[in-house]
């Protein structure tokens, strides 16, 4: 297709890495033809944690925090396929009030993690009111969340053949008048958004793709069903206990960014009606497969090899992964989240793949914008949904030499805090006396560093004879607490001054009986 | 045809023997019409798992997508063994309509640890792109004729492949697992 030029040479434009509102680190370099984008170019890597690497030296219960922080929108799924892996390498039966538990889980995070979608994605287009009102719905989900596990977010709550505590006492109620409460959310949003004008000529039509070039490109999850195709995890692999209860997927035939939009919010009518029939057919009985706590492997290594001499990071008894690999994925809200999970036969697993929705989702970003318009970016990859946290590796993070070795013999940290003291004050009181104020610190340290010059160092720093110096010493070191009272009485503050007294008073009360037990001794030594 | 590859993963196969592989469906299928490839038997699922030689991969992938393979779920790529080979892993799966619990199979490429090159499959399935990039990145496995393979989540000019066994992080002044 010709596309006529407007102008001569197109030009490059960086949009990114860093965008407000919540959107996380992306860099887009975007070649614009006037305002037509000829291509894009994401360019990744910003956020990179090193998860796969570090789940390679974790066990699974120590890897639990970490997983929540890959997509933080929807904490819920990510440990809910940390724990599925591992569950199915070891056959460990999960009981059904902890099944029902955890689809009342995920279901609720989805709702949440759609919601925190529409924010942001109104913001882009320019309608800023829903941003607040997602959160207000959010906040009443943040607090089911803490009811029952403790955290508003990072919950930490998914154990292998199980959750980690049962549901407190009357959160089932809660829950269900939370539903009744969203859905008519949902009736407010439909009436803002929905048949908007201005929002229709924003989305709709922007973004298309087809069927068959989705299924290409490996989409999935709601940019999936927008585009035709009815794929849906949780009706597919019939994990969890979503066959029990009576819901259908969504999904939409267009394949513009306005389907997407109304896949997400049909979905989240959905999930509630899910978690209305969870709720009211919840069971009892265990809500943890405590059979995986027991241990027949002997751990105790010989006397005297390595292992037992080596006292470093043991990680306790705890579930080994077999061997096996296995690939286990559930319908995250953004698509398909997926491990492969190689075993090792030991608590760490050999290789712990994450296979991120929004990563692979993002693919498909230059194919969509092109013959777009610049401003018809922001929709595509707000409806595109991708957390940019989601999940990375990482090679050299952060690292410096400690303190203690720095510098010859490791006193270079020590002499730059004390160097430090002398000129960190830039703040001088105008009205206290400027020269005391500089001064006082300077005369607490240099007469500290000065008495190191009268202690008789032998060769090998071993202290040589006492008879000379030490009242020298004592002498130097004593006028200390005159810097002391300086600093605080040039501040010209009444509660630093106080402060100086106080601190002059203790080194004086130091210094006093000191001197006096050093005198005796030194009398009698003399004689 | 005998391969020399090392396997790592022990597999359910082994319950039948040494000698006797069960080959799956896809496998027989693959054996009729003379491709070479090795069978791995399954994995833990129950996912037929197949390994294939580089050379050989671009042109089993064009047959498997014309066999209906049309999604490929996802790509990943680990070593075997430290110090030993680097296999590249492929998920493929069927999207058809009114299709439950469908045909999937698991594909494993391997190469060698001095020379990894593989042919990409980008042109096949255009879900290739972020993903083997990222395994260049993070191992080293360079794959031919990919548009634009460079390093995707680490900056350009980082020097080492950070996921392999054996890699040594720089400057980093605690105990590292490399192997």
């Amino acid at each position: 297709m010709n596309l006529s030029a407007t102008e001569k040479d197109l030009m490059i434009v960086n949009m990114g890495p860093h965008h407000p509102s919540m959107h996380g680190v992306l860099r887009l370099i975007v070649t614009l033809d006037g305002e037509d984008v000829v291509d894009c170019e994401p360019i990744l890597g910003y956020l990179h944690r090193g998860m796969e690497k570090i789940a390679e030296n974790r066990t699974i219960i120590q890897y639990l925090p970490y997983v929540t922080r890959w997509d933080y929108l929807a904490a819920m799924f990510t440990e809910a396929i940390t724990v599925n892996g591992p569950e199915q390498l070891g056959n460990i039966q999960v009981p059904k009030r902890a099944s029902y538990i955890r689809v009342i889980m995920l279901e609720l995070s989805r709702i949440a993690s759609h919601l925190l979608w529409i924010g942001p994605f109104m913001a882009d287009i320019g309608a800023q009111t829903p941003f607040f009102y997602i959160f207000r719905e959010r906040e009443l989900v943040y607090d089911l969340f803490e009811a029952a596990t403790g955290m508003r977010m990072m919950h930490n709550y998914f154990r292998i053949g199980g959750v980690a505590a049962d549901l407190p006492y009357g959160w089932l109620d809660k829950c269900l008048d939370f539903c009744d409460y969203f859905l008519t959310g949902i009736v407010e949003y439909q009436k803002l958004i929905t048949r908007n004008p201005i929002f229709l000529e924003r989305v709709e039509g922007i973004g298309v793709i087809g069927g068959e070039e989705a299924i290409n490109w490996g989409l999935s999850g709601p940019m999936l069903r927008a585009s035709g195709i009815k794929w849906d995890l949780r009706k597919v692999d019939h994990y969890e206990c979503y066959d029990k209860f009576d819901w259908e997927i969504q999904w939409q035939k267009e394949g513009d960014s306005l389907a997407r939009y109304l896949v997400r919010i049909s979905e989240m009518t959905e999930s509630i009606k899910i978690i209305q029939q969870a709720l009211e057919g919840i069971p009892g009985g265990p809500y943890e497969n405590l059979e995986i706590r027991c241990f027949d492997r002997e751990r105790d290594p010989e006397w005297n090899d390595f292992e037992y001499r080596f006292i470093s990071k043991k990680p306790s008894p705890t579930f080994e992964l077999p061997r096996q690999e296995l690939y286990a994925r559930m319908e995250a809200p953004k698509g398909e989240l997926g491990i492969f999970l190689i075993g090792d036969q030991s608590g760490f697993p050999w290789r712990w793949k994450i296979r991120p929705p929004g990563f692979i989702n993002l693919q498909i970003l230059p194919q969509l914008v092109k013959r777009m318009k610049l401003a018809d970016i922001m929709t595509i990859l707000g409806v595109l949904v991708i957390v940019w946290l989601e999940r990375e590796i990482s090679a050299g993070i952060q690292q410096r030499i400690g303190p203690e070795y720095a510098g010859p013999l490791g006193i270079l940290q020590a002499l730059a805090d004390g160097t430090k003291l002398l000129f960190k004050e830039n703040i001088l009181p105008s009205r206290g006396n400027t020269r005391l104020f500089s001064i006082g610190p300077a005369i607490a340290v240099i007469s500290i560093l000065l008495s190191f010059s009268v202690i008789p160092f032998s060769s090998r720093l071993i202290l040589a004879d006492l008879n000379i110096g030490i009242f020298l010493w004592i002498a130097i070191s004593s006028i200390a607490p005159v810097g002391l009272l300086m600093s605080g009485y040039g501040s010209n503050n009444k509660y630093s001054f106080l402060g100086g007294l106080r601190a002059a008073a203790q080194s004086i009360s130091y210094e006093i009986p000191l001197t006096l037990c050093v005198l005796s001794i030194s009398l009698r030594a003399i004689r | 045809m005998r391969n020399i590859y090392l396997r790592k993963m022990t597999n359910k196969k082994e319950k039948c023997g040494r000698d006797k592989k069960m080959q799956g469906r896809l496998s027989v299928w693959l054996v009729k019409h003379g491709l070479v490839h090795r069978s791995l038997g399954f994995d833990y699922q129950g996912i037929e798992t197949l390994q294939i030689k580089p050379e050989d991969w671009h042109s089993i992938a064009v047959i498997l997508y014309v066999y209906s393979y049309n999604y490929l779920r996802s790509q990943c790529a680990y070593d075997v063994a430290p110090g030993g080979l680097l296999a590249s892993v492929y998920h493929l799966t069927r999207i058809e309509y009114g299709v439950d619990q469908p045909e999937e199979v698991c594909i494993k490429v391997i190469a060698p640890r001095s020379n990894p090159r593989i042919p990409s499959v980008f042109w096949v399935w255009k879900s290739m792109d972020f993903q083997e990039r990222e395994s260049y990145d993070m191992l080293g496995i360079s794959y031919e004729n990919h548009p634009r393979l460079k390093r995707i989540l680490m900056p350009e000019s980082w020097i080492g492949w950070p996921l392999r066994k054996d890699y040594i992080a720089p400057n980093f002044y605690e105990i590292q697992d490399a192997h």
